[in-house]
C-alpha cells in the first residue's frame, strides 16, 4: 500500500462546493467550504514557519510548542472532543504547523471553542514543559522508518536548511516558559496564519463565529514564503529499514514539481509497503519515494523498466495523482489540509493551475521525471 | 457511513460461485476485493506456503503477465494481497470503463494462478523472505513464516483446498450496479476449476518468532482467549473501544500517561482462526527489569477497569462510532497486519465482507453501536476484568 503523505494539493471547484474566503485586516486568512454530503466538520488552523525558522540552536522548539498548544487551556481538550466522537491532531512540518480538529457536524461550536483555547493560551509553566519534553523524547526515540529515511534524505539534500522539525532533544530539553511564550507569539502571527473550516456548514455564518478569535491578533511584517537554499544530491545510508529516493523540487506551482510527484506515485505504486512523501510548499521541497521492508527494490524496478514499461506507468501516475486530488475535494479533512497549508504560505493560490499541471504532463516530461529518481536523486540505503 | 447495500447476493449455484457484494459510490474507478477464508486447522507450514502462493498470484496469472496486469490496474497500482490468520485479502482497482476486464482479471488471479513456473514462484518466495516488517507489525504478527523453496505439489494442493468458491467473497465498490456485476461474475467462475485434488508431502518448517524488534523498542502484548459468540464479540469490541480508543482510552491514559510504561499503545479486537481475541499492544523504550512489564500493565489496567464509569463508555462509544464510520483514523478492529483503519472507502467496503464472514451479522456501524450502547456498564467491566486477567502475555525485548 502506498502511504501518501501529501499535505496539500488543492482543487476546489467552487461551482459545486460553495466556499467563502475572508482576509482579516491583520492578514489572517479564513476559508470556509460547504461539503453537504459529509457528517463531519474539520476545522484546521495552519501557521507558516516564516518568522520562526529553526536553526541548530532552536531545532525542535516549534515541535514542543505544538505539543503544549494542543493541550488547550487545562489539558482537557482531547477528553472533551472524544466525548462527542471528535479528535484533535497536531503536526509540525518544516514550513508550517497544523492543528486539525474533526468533530461530528453538530459539535462545531466545541471545535471553535478548542481552536480559541489553542490560540489564546500562551503561558506554560515548567511542569507543562517537562511533561511535553518527555512526550517528545519518546516520540523521537520511536521514530518510524519512513520518518528516519525522510530525515536522512532532507539532511543530504538541504543540510541545515532541511532540519527535521521533530527536533533535537538537547535543544528541546532546555526550553523555558519565557522562550516558549516568545516563540508562540511569533508562530501566531496572523499574517502567516490560515484557518479552514469545511463540512456541512454555512460558510459565511461559520466564518462569523471564527473571525473574532483571529481578528484580535497583532500582525508583524509582511506575508512571505519560506526560503530554502540550494539543494544537492548524494548517496547516503540510514539506520532505518528500507530505502528511499528523494528528488529536490521547486515550489509546488513550478513546472515539473507535480510531474515529479506523479512519477514518484507510479514508482511507489509498484512497491509493497511503499510510500510517497511530499509536503507541498512554495519554497523548495523534496519528493521522496521509498519502502520500509528491504533494500534494492526500487533500484530493481528502475533498472528492469524500459521506456515501454514506463509509458504504462504514465497512465497510472496521472490517474493516481488525479484520483488523489479529486478525493480531496469531497473530504473535509482533505480540504482543510490542502487549503490550510497553501493559504498560510501565500494568500492567492491558483488551484486550477495545479490541476492543469497534472492533466498536461507529457511523456517526455514524465520520462525525465522518472529518470531523476535514477540519477538526480538523494539515494538513501537503509539496513 | 458505509454506502447503502445494493446486493448481497448468493448466486444460484453455491458450490460454484462466490458471494458477491456491490457497494455503489461515485468515482472513476472500481475497487474489486476478494476475501478468501482460510480453513481452520491449517498448519503453520501451510499458512507459510499460502503466503508464497498469494504473492505469486498478485504478480502474474496464467492469463495475464506481470506487465499486462500492471497496465490494467492503472487506477491503483498492482494488485495487492495480505494473509491474516483467518483470511486472505486480494484487491485491485480498475478504471470504471474496464469493469468487465477487472472481473476477468480478479477471476484469473484467484482461479488461474501461474503455478507451473518454479522460477517466478521462487522469486516471489525470495522477495517475501527478504522483507522486514516495521516493529509495530512485528508486535501484531509475532510469527514469522520462512519461505522455503518452491514445492509445486503443495502450492497447487493448497490452492485447491482454499480457493473453493464457497470460501470466496467478492466486493465491488464504485459507480456500478449489482445487475451489471453479477452476470460478469457468473461468466468467470466455472465449475471445472475444482475437479482434481492434489496430494502433497509437507516440506515446510514451522513458524518462528522474531528474535529482535526492528526498532529500539521493547514490544509487549496482552492477549485474551478467542471469542466466537456474538454477545462475547460485542463485549470484546466494547472493551476494545474503552481500553484503546483515543487519549481517553485506558491504554493511553494509564499505560502511557499515568504509569509511563509505553509510548505507543493500542487495543484491538484481533482475529484468529476461530473468532476474535482482545489484544492490548504497546511499545516502550528498552529498560531494566522489563520482564515485569506485562504484569505491571495488566495490574494497571485491572485497577483502572474498576474505576470505569458510564462516562468512560459514552466517550469510547462516541469515538468508536466515528471509527467504524470512517471518520477517525484509529480502528478498534484489527483486520490488517498493521491494524488497519476504516477511513478509506475501500477499507469499509472490505469490512462489509469481513464482518459477516467472522460474525454472521451484517456490517452496519449504526446497528453495532446501538448494540454496544445497550450493554450495561457492570457487564462490560466484568468482561474486561476477566479478559485482562486471563490474558497471556508476549514480549520481545529491545535490549
Amino acid at each position: 500500500m502506498i502511504l501518501v503523505a501529501l499535505l496539500s494539493l488543492a482543487l476546489v471547484r467552487q461551482d459545486f462546493s460553495p466556499a467563502v474566503k475572508r482576509e482579516l485586516p491583520n492578514g489572517a486568512l479564513l476559508w470556509a467550504e460547504e461539503v453537504p454530503q459529509s457528517n463531519q466538520v474539520s476545522l484546521q488552523l495552519w501557521a507558516s514557519s516564516v518568522g520562526c525558522e529553526e536553526t541548530d540552536q532552536t531545532n525542535g522548539l516549534r515541535h514542543l510548542a505544538e505539543h503544549l498548544l494542543a493541550r488547550g487551556k487545562d489539558g482537557s481538550v482531547d477528553l472533551r472532543l472524544e466525548s462527542v466522537g471528535g479528535y484533535l491532531r497536531a503536526r509540525t512540518f518544516r514550513d508550517a504547523m497544523q492543528f486539525e480538529i474533526n468533530v461530528p457536524a453538530k459539535h462545531l461550536p466545541l471545535a471553535v471553542q478548542v481552536i480559541r483555547e489553542i490560540v489564546e493560551t500562551r503561558d506554560f509553566d515548567e511542569a507543562d514543559i517537562a511533561r511535553e519534553v518527555n512526550a517528545v523524547s519518546q516520540e523521537i526515540a520511536l521514530t518510524d522508518d519512513i520518518q528516519k529515511l525522510s530525515r536522512t534524505a532532507w539532511t543530504a539534500a538541504y543540510g541545515k536548511n532541511g532540519l527535521d522539525p521533530q527536533g533535537d532533544l538537547e535543544v528541546i530539553s532546555k526550553a523555558t516558559p519565557a522562550t516558549m511564550k516568545s516563540l508562540i507569539g511569533k508562530i501566531f502571527n496572523p499574517i502567516h496564519m490560515a484557518v479552514v473550516v469545511s463540512g456541512p456548514i454555512k460558510p459565511s455564518k461559520t466564518l462569523g463565529q471564527l473571525q473574532p478569535i483571529f481578528a484580535v491578533l497583532n500582525s508583524r511584517g509582511k506575508r512571505e514564503s519560506a526560503i530554502r537554499g540550494a539543494s544537492q544530491i548524494a548517496d547516503v545510508s540510514s539506520d532505518a529499514l528500507g530505502e528511499a529516493r528523494a528528488v529536490p523540487v521547486g515550489p509546488i506551482d513550478e513546472p515539473g514539481t507535480l510531474c515529479t510527484l506523479a512519477a514518484a506515485m507510479a514508482i511507489g505504486g509498484l512497491v509493497d509497503n511503499g510510500f510517497v512523501q511530499y509536503t507541498p510548499t512554495f519554497s523548495k521541497g523534496l519528493i521522496i519515494v521509498g519502502q520500509t521492508e528491504s533494500t534494492g527494490t526500487i533500484e530493481k524496478i528502475l533498472t528492469a523498466s524500459d521506456d515501454g514499461t514506463r509509458a504504462a506507468w504514465l497512465a497510472s501516475a496521472k490517474f493516481a495523482a488525479t484520483q488523489w486530488l479529486n478525493s480531496q475535494l469531497t473530504n473535509p479533512i482533505g480540504i482543510g489540509t490542502l487549503r490550510g497549508n497553501l493559504l498560510c504560505q501565500r494568500s492567492e493560490v491558483n488551484i486550477e493551475k495545479l490541476t492543469r499541471a497534472i492533466d498536461q504532463i507529457t511523456w517526455p516530461e514524465f520520462l525525465k521525471s522518472v529518470e531523476k529518481f535514477e540519477s538526480k536523486s538523494v539515494k538513501v540505503t537503509g539496513r | 457511513m458505509i454506502g447503502a447495500l445494493v446486493a448481497w447476493a448468493m448466486l444460484q449455484e453455491p458450490t460454484v460461485f462466490p458471494n458477491v457484494r456491490v457497494i455503489p459510490s461515485s468515482g472513476q474507478v472500481v475497487r474489486i476485493q476478494a476475501l478468501i477464508g482460510i480453513p481452520p486447522r491449517l498448519t503453520d507450514e501451510e499458512i507459510g506456503a499460502l503466503r508464497t502462493l498469494v504473492q505469486s498470484q498478485v504478480t502474474e496469472s496464467s492469463d495475464f503477465g506481470p506487465t499486462k496486469l500492471l497496465e490494467l490496474c492503472s487506477g491503483g497500482g498492482k494488485p495487492r494481497a495480505e494473509v491474516m490468520e483467518d483470511h486472505i485479502r486480494i484487491w485491485l482497482t480498475v478504471n470504471r470503463v474496464d469493469l468487465r476486464i477487472g472481473v476477468k482479471l480478479m477471476a484469473s488471479v484467484l482461479n488461474h494462478p501461474r503455478l507451473d513456473d518454479p522460477e517466478s514462484m521462487g522469486t516471489a518466495a525470495e522477495s517475501l523472505d527478504s522483507k522486514n516488517p516495521v516493529y509495530w507489525q512485528q508486535l501484531l504478527v509475532p510469527k514469522r513464516y520462512p519461505y522455503l523453496p518452491y514445492n509445486p505439489e503443495m502450492i497447487k494442493a493448497l490452492h485447491q483446498k482454499v480457493y473453493i468458491p464457497t470460501n470466496v467473497s467478492l466486493c465491488f465498490g464504485g459507480d456500478i450496479s449489482a445487475e451489471e456485476v453479477l452476470p460478469l461474475v457468473a461468466g468467470e467462475w466455472k465449475e471445472e476449476l475444482w475437479g482434481q485434488k492434489f496430494a502433497y508431502r509437507q516440506r515446510f518448517t514451522k513458524a518462528k518468532e522474531w528474535t529482535r524488534p526492528n526498532a529500539q523498542a521493547t514490544l509487549v502484548s496482552l492477549n485474551s482467549g478467542a471469542y466466537t459468540a456474538t454477545t462475547d464479540i460485542d463485549l470484546a469490541l466494547a472493551t476494545s473501544m474503552v481500553l484503546g480508543l483515543g487519549k481517553g482510552g485506558a491504554v493511553f491514559r494509564v499505560l502511557r500517561s499515568q504509569v509511563g510504561l509505553s509510548y505507543r499503545q493500542e487495543t484491538y479486537l484481533w482475529p484468529d482462526e476461530r473468532g476474535f481475541r482482545l489484544r492490548s499492544a504497546f511499545a516502550t523504550l528498552p529498560k531494566d527489569n522489563e520482564s515485569t512489564l506485562p504484569d505491571q500493565a495488566k495490574q494497571a489496567l485491572l485497577t483502572d477497569v474498576e474505576s470505569w464509569t458510564q462516562e468512560d463508555l459514552d466517550r469510547a462509544f462516541a469515538l468508536g462510532q466515528s471509527a467504524l464510520e470512517g471518520e477517525y483514523d484509529q480502528c478498534p478492529i484489527g483486520f490488517r497486519p498493521n491494524g488497519g483503519n476504516l477511513q478509506q472507502s475501500g477499507e469499509r467496503e472490505f469490512m462489509s465482507l469481513y464482518w459477516p464472514y467472522k460474525t454472521g451479522t451484517q456490517w452496519d456501524p449504526g446497528l453495532i453501536m446501538t448494540r454496544l450502547r445497550s450493554l450495561p456498564l457492570d457487564r462490560v467491566k466484568t468482561f474486561a476484568t476477566k479478559s485482562i486477567n486471563e490474558s497471556t502475555s508476549w514480549m520481545l525485548s529491545g535490549r
